[in-house]
């Protein structure tokens, strides 16, 4: 039945498939991240770029502001996995949400299947039941994609969800997680040129220490430029290794 | 006075040589079975909530076939009388337990495919909301289970490996049961329509 040959062949197909739609699948057959991390991931290519652009903007926004993930993925086929196994599988993989909130969202779209699930993580089951979640699927997403509507029907699903989680998570203060590598460059210069300032001082006047005082003034004030700059900086940051427990809901169109 | 001085000295010893007798790691592992159990007895206590209120709904069609009611009320009865802690799971106590809620899953899942009978009963709002939450507790708890047996593995490998074998065998901790796949409810029944 499955001679060597066969084998081969299945193989360069999956590879050249994988490559074909930028996915590559673990042991399980769920997709990897891809990096960077993205919010949208149209593996099955059926929102067009702009659209994609719009959505990932607009979900990237709302995880600044909430630290609530909202992540959608479109791939081709599910395989053997039901619609929820392998939605719950893939959100858990990935780590939608935060890790100590579990206030991930994650939106599977299966093109071959014609199914698409909603997932909620453990931390938003009481704001978004499945009650609500097989409505979003119901009256928003099951009409539109009928239509093959991709996009409406997701960013009228993620309109709904954003409307109906607003107060319940804010994002923390961000923390300064890892320096870029220049400021280090800055605080070994500024620490040269304090001892500079310094040995230079004790060897002469002592009115040379007060002007190493003050360019360490200016030191500081450069530090507090540099986290204001960090923290504003657009794009998505990554997956925060939120958890699923399998609440949500899952149709076909 | 000398030799209280040494048994003082053996017990501020024994705190600091436990931890690397994996005394500590072995008690979060047991924790984590026990959360892990938590979360399974939840996820089928919500369950047997939602099979209630399908029962009322179900009960609201005038003609529905008695008998398959009353088979699942009696399973769900029966299956709610059996609540363990995770140290009273035994691997009898679990048998009893998965054969329980193996029996509520056919009479329930019986019970669906007669209410395909009845087209205005399934047309209703009501009605396919609760096949929604059903087939999602489905998941939970296939989730939970899989949870569970992970913790369980996790731990009983601990245990039975060394040096916390010593550990184990000198604080008698004992292993934890998994779940066996029963035939058949291997993957969530479909309720979806």
């Amino acid at each position: 039945m499955t001679s060597p040959l066969n084998k081969i062949l299945l193989s360069i197909f999956l590879v050249l498939q994988f490559y074909a739609n930028g996915q590559v699948l673990d042991k399980e057959g769920i997709p990897e991240t891809i990096s960077p991390p993205r919010l949208i991931n149209d593996f099955a290519e059926i929102i067009s770029e702009t659209h994609r652009q719009e959505l990932e903007d607009k979900l990237v926004a709302f995880d600044d502001s909430t630290s609530t993930q909202i992540c959608i993925v479109t791939v081709n086929s599910i395989g053997d996995f039901s619609i929820e196994d392998y939605a719950a599988r893939l959100g858990r993989k990935w780590g939608v949400g935060q890790k100590d909130k579990n206030n991930g969202i994650l939106i599977v779209v299966a093109k071959e299947e014609r199914k698409v699930d909603i997932e909620i993580g453990y931390g938003l089951e009481s704001y978004i039941t499945d009650y609500d979640s097989k409505h979003i699927i119901d009256e928003l997403i099951v009409p539109a994609f009928k239509q093959s509507n991709y996009y409406q029907g997701l960013d009228d699903a993620t309109n709904r969800i954003i409307g109906q989680l607003q107060g319940t998570y804010t994002a923390e203060a961000e923390q300064p997680e890892q320096l870029p590598f220049w400021v280090y460059i800055i605080i070994i210069g500024v620490i040269i040129f304090i001892v500079i300032i310094i040995s230079s001082g004790s060897s002469g006047r002592g009115s040379g220490f007060g002007g190493g005082g003050s360019s360490w003034t200016w030191g500081s004030g450069g530090g507090s430029s540099w986290s204001g700059g960090g923290g504003s900086s657009g794009g998505f940051g990554g997956f925060g290794g939120g958890s699923f427990g399998g609440g949500g809901s899952s149709g076909s169109w | 006075m000398k030799k209280r001085f040494v048994y003082l000295f053996l017990i501020v010893a024994s705190t600091f040589l436990l931890p690397s007798c994996s005394y500590n790691s072995i008690i979060s592992n047991d924790e984590a079975v026990k959360k892990a159990w938590a979360d399974v007895e939840a996820s089928y206590q919500r369950r047997s909530d939602l099979i209630g209120n399908l029962v009322e709904t179900v009960k609201g069609e005038a003609k529905f076939e008695k008998e398959t009611l009353v088979a699942v009320i009696d399973a769900r009865s029966k299956a709610t009388s059996i609540q363990l802690t995770a140290d009273q799971i035994t691997p009898e106590n679990m048998a009893k337990f998965q054969e329980a809620q193996a029996q509520l899953s056919g009479a329930l899942s019986r019970l669906l495919v007669v209410s395909e009978q009845y087209p205005a009963l399934k047309a209703t709002q009501a009605f396919s909301d609760l096949m929604n939450e059903l087939e999602r507790t489905e998941n939970r708890i296939n989730i939970a289970r899989r949870d569970y047996n992970g913790a369980v593995q996790a731990y009983n490998t601990q245990i039975r490996s060394f040096p916390a074998n010593i550990t184990a065998g000198i604080f008698k901790f004992k292993q934890h049961e998994p779940f066996k796949a029963d035939p058949g409810t291997e993957k969530a029944p479909k309720v979806q329509f």
